[in-house]
Order: structure tokens, then C-alpha cells, then sequence
């Protein structure tokens, strides 16, 4: 072979192709230990750049999202905060009539999971949704606003990827949850601290 | 039982612009079986009285006994538990909670003492027919006029069979007929394990009771017994 194409020994490559390409690394390295002496790169080395800039896009798009998951706990305390203001004459009466400060934190705390864990719940929906239909939005909005949204000559791709990962679904709906449950601690304390005279007397 | 409620030199003081001492060194002696009446000028300390004997407020100094056992003002919990079973209130605007219907208003007091909905809800219907409002068991505070309101706000005072009643000026917004039917309702409470207490601007009522209190300068004074 190496006759019939002029090649010498230094000149010779060997492709190894795998039913399943993603997981690369580890084959790389099973490959790198039969041929010691061999350089051995995979697809992901040959486009090195490309993916370093998927990796920094990932990265940025894990902060902006991390950014609105802080922007919305905020607003579930600020929302928790105007009720208790809204309600602090009904508190002040639930005082009055003996409901123990731990009921009052109770009923604000609830008020918060429950808006958490539906709103949690809601957005696993639509995240779903989305990711399902992702490819018929693109070709609909590319069609009504006269755009080439994903262009295939800029991204290699046919068609929008995308992929449905339970796992990532149960860590990030698991974090969301568990962000409620911490901001609304805040409001709930602050609704059982009022005193009933003032709120009362001021109502 | 004489002595029920003791009240010993109590103070209180309001710290706004300036120092306001509405209740000096004041004290007196309550005992079951008896209905009080306060009366008194606007600002002299009628409301503050009920609402330090409620345990909502807290002296500046001096002391409160119910049944010979000091109230500790620092222990919220255990105070809060107190007047949900030994206390009921009622007040001048009847301070339904909106949101709830006539019998949810009542069952709620009820209901965060013992915990057992059924119960509360039993109870609370005997009591709106007490005060003859079975009809509007399912009516908001909203559709209800102030005499039904100021009912509903006695049978919720009384779901959990209080020691003390206290009613802050309870026929203040009411016109006169119908701050007759209430007061007759709260007079009707009482019973020789009961002390009913109302501040009223009434007269006529404050007439009514068996011990007339007035209350000059932050004092109470004895009318009659």
C-alpha cells in the first residue's frame, strides 16, 4: 500500500471512526496507549476553536440564566413583601384572635412554595414544549419575518438541535424549588414580626 | 372568683415626638361573673387598657395577673397561646378578615387553636345561629351591615368559650337599635366563669353593667359596683 501510493512509514494515518462519537476522550485515550508513539487527535481537536467558542457561548448563556433565576427570586420576595404589606391588617387581626406567629409564618411561607413550585413546574412545561417544537417555531418565524434564523452555512446544521436531558430537568427544577423555599423564608418572618397595635391602629 | 384579672400599678408610654404617658400607676381588680364598663374621654387610655389586658400590647412597667399567675410580656408565644384560649376580643370596626365568608371568619379562631376543621365548623354554625345569622353563614363581611358584622365578630370573640371578653367601644358605629341587639348579645355572655370587659362612649350602656369604670388621666375610678 505504501508502494502503490509512494507514502513512507512517517507518512502513514490511520482513521478510526465510532458508532458513538460523543464520548471521545476516553477512546482517545485507549487509542493514545496502543500507539505510543503516535499523535492521535480527535474531531473535537481538529475543530478546537469552534467548540471553545460553543464552550464560552454555553458558559455565558449558564450566567444569563443563572442572572434571571436572581432577578425572579427577587421578584417572588418583593411580590411575598407587597402582600404582607397589603395583608398586615388581616395579620394584626389573625394576632389578635390567637393564630401563633409560626401559623403566620406558615401561610407566607406556603404562599411562596406553592408560587415557586407551579411556577417551576409551568416553566419544565414550556422548556419541553419548546425544545420539541423548536425546529417548526424557526421555520414559522423564519417564514413570517423573512429571516434566516440558524443558517446552515454559518452552523453545519439542517435543523435547530436540541435535547431533552431528564437530569438536567430534575438539577435545575430541584435549584429553582429549593431558591423559593430560601427567599421566601425572608417575607414570611417578616409578616409574623408585625406588631397588631400598629397595624391596627394604622390600617 | 374575685381577683381574676389583677392589674398592678401599670404605665404605659407612647415614645412619639414627645413622651405620651396615657396609663399611670394604674390598678384594679377584676372578677368573673361581672361585666365592666370603661368610660372615658377620647386618649384616655381605654383602648390601651384592653389591649394591654388582651396581651397584644406590652406595659412600660407594672404587671398583669390572670388568676394569680404573672403574664411574662417577653414570651410571645406562650401569650399568644393564652388568648387564643382564655381571651376574646371584639372591636369597634368588627375586623372581619375580608377574604372570608361570615363562618370562615368565625371557624379560623377556632380552627388555629385545636386544629380540627370539623369541630370548628360545628361550632361556629351553633354560634351564628346564637346570634341569628344562620343565613349568612356563606356571606362575605362586604354583604353584611355593620350590626350582622358586628355579630359575626362576637360569635368569632367567643368560638373557643373565652374567661375574658373585651370589647372595644363594641356599638360605636352602630345606630341605636342596633347597638341595643349587640350589646344584649354581649350582655347575654355572661356567666359566673366569664369577665366581660367594653369600653364605651355610651352612657346608656356603660349604665348597663355592674361596674361602672372612668377612666381620668390615665386612672381608672370606681363609679359603682
Amino acid at each position: 500500500m505504501d508502494d502503490f501510493f509512494g507514502f513512507e512509514f512517517k507518512d502513514r494515518n490511520l482513521e478510526i471512526y465510532l458508532k458513538k462519537p460523543n464520548n471521545i476522550e476516553p477512546q482517545k485515550e485507549i487509542v493514545q496507549k496502543i500507539f505510543k508513539d503516535e499523535f492521535v487527535y480527535s474531531w473535537a481537536d481538529m475543530n478546537s476553536s469552534l467548540f471553545s467558542a460553543l464552550k464560552v457561548e454555553r458558559n455565558v448563556m449558564f450566567i444569563i440564566l443563572s442572572l434571571i433565576i436572581i432577578v425572579a427570586a427577587f421578584n417572588i420576595i418583593s411580590g411575598l413583601t407587597i402582600l404582607v404589606k397589603n395583608k398586615t391588617r388581616d395579620i394584626a387581626i389573625l394576632k389578635s384572635i390567637g393564630v401563633l406567629n409560626k401559623s403566620i409564618v406558615k401561610i407566607f411561607f406556603l404562599i411562596g412554595v406553592i408560587i415557586g413550585t407551579s411556577a417551576t413546574i409551568f416553566g419544565i412545561f414550556l422548556g419541553v414544549t419548546f425544545s420539541l417544537y423548536v425546529e417548526n417555531l424557526r421555520q414559522f418565524l423564519s417564514s413570517v419575518f423573512n429571516i434566516s434564523l440558524f443558517p446552515e452555512e454559518i452552523y453545519f446544521l439542517s435543523k435547530m438541535p436540541t435535547e431533552i436531558n431528564p437530569t438536567s430537568i430534575l438539577i435545575i427544577s430541584t435549584c429553582s424549588i429549593a431558591i423559593t423555599v430560601i427567599v421566601s423564608i425572608f417575607p414570611a418572618f417578616r409578616a409574623a414580626k408585625l406588631d397588631p397595635i400598629k397595624a391596627l391602629k394604622y390600617e | 372568683m374575685n381577683n381574676y384579672l389583677e392589674i398592678k400599678n401599670i404605665s404605659k408610654t407612647f415614645n412619639t415626638n414627645k413622651k405620651l404617658r396615657v396609663l399611670k400607676n394604674l390598678s384594679y381588680n377584676f372578677s368573673k361573673g361581672k361585666i365592666y364598663s370603661l368610660m372615658g374621654p377620647s386618649g384616655s387610655g381605654k383602648s390601651t387598657l384592653l389591649n394591654l389586658i388582651s396581651l397584644i400590647d406590652r406595659p412600660t412597667s407594672g404587671s398583669i395577673n390572670f388568676n394569680q399567675s404573672p403574664i411574662d410580656f417577653n414570651n410571645n408565644d406562650k401569650n399568644d397561646i393564652f388568648r387564643a384560649k382564655k381571651i376574646g376580643i371584639i372591636y369597634q370596626q368588627n375586623n372581619l378578615l375580608p377574604d372570608f365568608t361570615a363562618l370562615e371568619n368565625i371557624y379560623l379562631a377556632s380552627l388555629s387553636l385545636h386544629n380540627d376543621k370539623n369541630l370548628a365548623i360545628t361550632k361556629a354554625k351553633h354560634l351564628l345561629k346564637l346570634v341569628d345569622l344562620s343565613n349568612r353563614a356563606e356571606h362575605y363581611p362586604s354583604q353584611l351591615s355593620g350590626g350582622e358584622s358586628q355579630r359575626v365578630s362576637i360569635a368569632r370573640a367567643i368560638i373557643n368559650d373565652p374567661e375574658v371578653i373585651l370589647a372595644d367601644e363594641p356599638t360605636g358605629s352602630l345606630d341605636m337599635d342596633t347597638a341595643k341587639d349587640v350589646f344584649q348579645i354581649l350582655k347575654n355572655l355572661k356567666s359566673s366563669s366569664r369577665l366581660i370587659i367594653f369600653a364605651t362612649h355610651n352612657r346608656f350602656f356603660a349604665n348597663k353593667a355592674d361596674c361602672l369604670l372612668e377612666m381620668i388621666n390615665g386612672s381608672v375610678k370606681n363609679i359603682n359596683v
